[in-house]
């Protein structure tokens, strides 16, 4: 798995938080955690992005050991043939996983909005 | 008349006899040492194969407790392997048949020692693991089961933490219980 820090990369994950929020992506929610963005133009091909609750193992400070479940969230671009060109595992990088992290929650809540939208838009006016 | 007397006499001579035998204490007797030996001797041996029988019976428990965790190692070992296999292809129904088996047989092996302090704490890890897997598994459930193989590896991506732990989990177990058959071992050894 490929891990990028670098501003040109924070620089496109910002860029897919505004033209989310703009409206401009069509992502659908595959689960509960995961959402997907399919497109054809330049190229085909899909990001996928997953938020990941796992349970970690760990010692109390009295040394008796514990569970404690750990978020991380893990976004992937694959192309046409179903590739993986880039994967970048929020688990791998405390500063990749805040910005995918920033990623995943605009577009919960631009899915969410758009809900409310339709919600609203099939009530008829009292 | 002369025989009569001679009778007598007889009679007077067992009479002096017995009272002879009488006269002396019983202790003195060697019959009486004898049956005190044999007395005693019954005694210490009725003791000392009570005892045996109750070490006999306890190393029979103990014998069979280390069957019985010997059974519960193998099937431990058979779903760890099971872990291990998992694919980053399988698909969410897989998981949740695996889930739900590996749940069951685990719960069901494990809730004997459940009060077994060695491994109580153990045991609780591997139980919130589990609960863990179920509850991660359940944020991967796909929208639309026709198109899950387009978010390829979410569902393992989604549970493969849990079922690490949950293996670490068995690992940890499976030590324990070696540890247990291990010491059942040294003890019979010494005694």
């Amino acid at each position: 798995m490929q891990t990028v820090e670098s501003d040109e990369l924070f620089g496109y994950l910002d860029q897919i938080v505004n033209v989310t929020k703009a409206g401009k992506i069509n992502w659908v929610q595959a689960n509960p955690t995961t959402y997907m963005w399919n497109f054809s133009t330049p190229q085909a091909g899909r990001v996928i992005i997953q938020k990941i609750s796992a349970a970690e193992t760990f010692k109390n400070p009295n040394g008796t050991p514990g569970i404690r479940p750990v978020v991380r969230f893990l976004l992937q671009a694959i192309d046409k043939t179903g590739g993986v060109k880039l994967a970048l595992n929020g688990a791998e990088n405390v500063a990749i996983n805040q910005r995918l992290q920033s990623v995943f929650e605009t577009i919960e809540a631009t899915i969410a909005q758009r809900g409310i939208d339709f919600l609203k838009s099939i009530i008829p006016p009292t | 008349m002369a025989i009569e007397l001679d009778q007598l006499a007889r009679a007077q001579d067992s009479i002096h006899s017995i009272q002879c035998t009488l006269g002396i204490p019983y202790w003195k007797h060697a019959d009486f040492w004898i049956l005190l030996v044999v007395g005693i001797a019954s005694v210490v041996v009725a003791f000392m194969a009570y005892f045996e029988a109750g070490r006999a019976k306890k190393a029979a428990t103990a014998a069979g407790k280390t069957v019985k965790i010997q059974t519960v190692m193998i099937e431990l070992t058979e779903i760890s392997q099971k872990l291990e296999r998992l694919q980053p292809d399988i698909r969410f129904n897989e998981v949740r048949n695996l889930l739900s088996e590996i749940s069951r047989r685990i719960i069901r092996y494990v809730s004997p020692f459940q009060k077994d302090p060695q491994l109580a704490e153990k045991i609780d890890i591997l139980k919130a693991a589990l609960s863990s897997a179920k509850e991660s598994l359940n944020k991967v459930r796909p929208s639309d089961p026709m198109k899950e193989a387009e978010t390829q590896f979410a569902v393992y991506y989604g549970i493969e933490g849990d079922f690490a732990a949950i293996n670490m989990g068995v690992a940890d177990l499976l030590g324990l219980l070696e540890k247990e058959t291990i010491n059942f071992g040294d003890k019979n050894a010494n005694s």
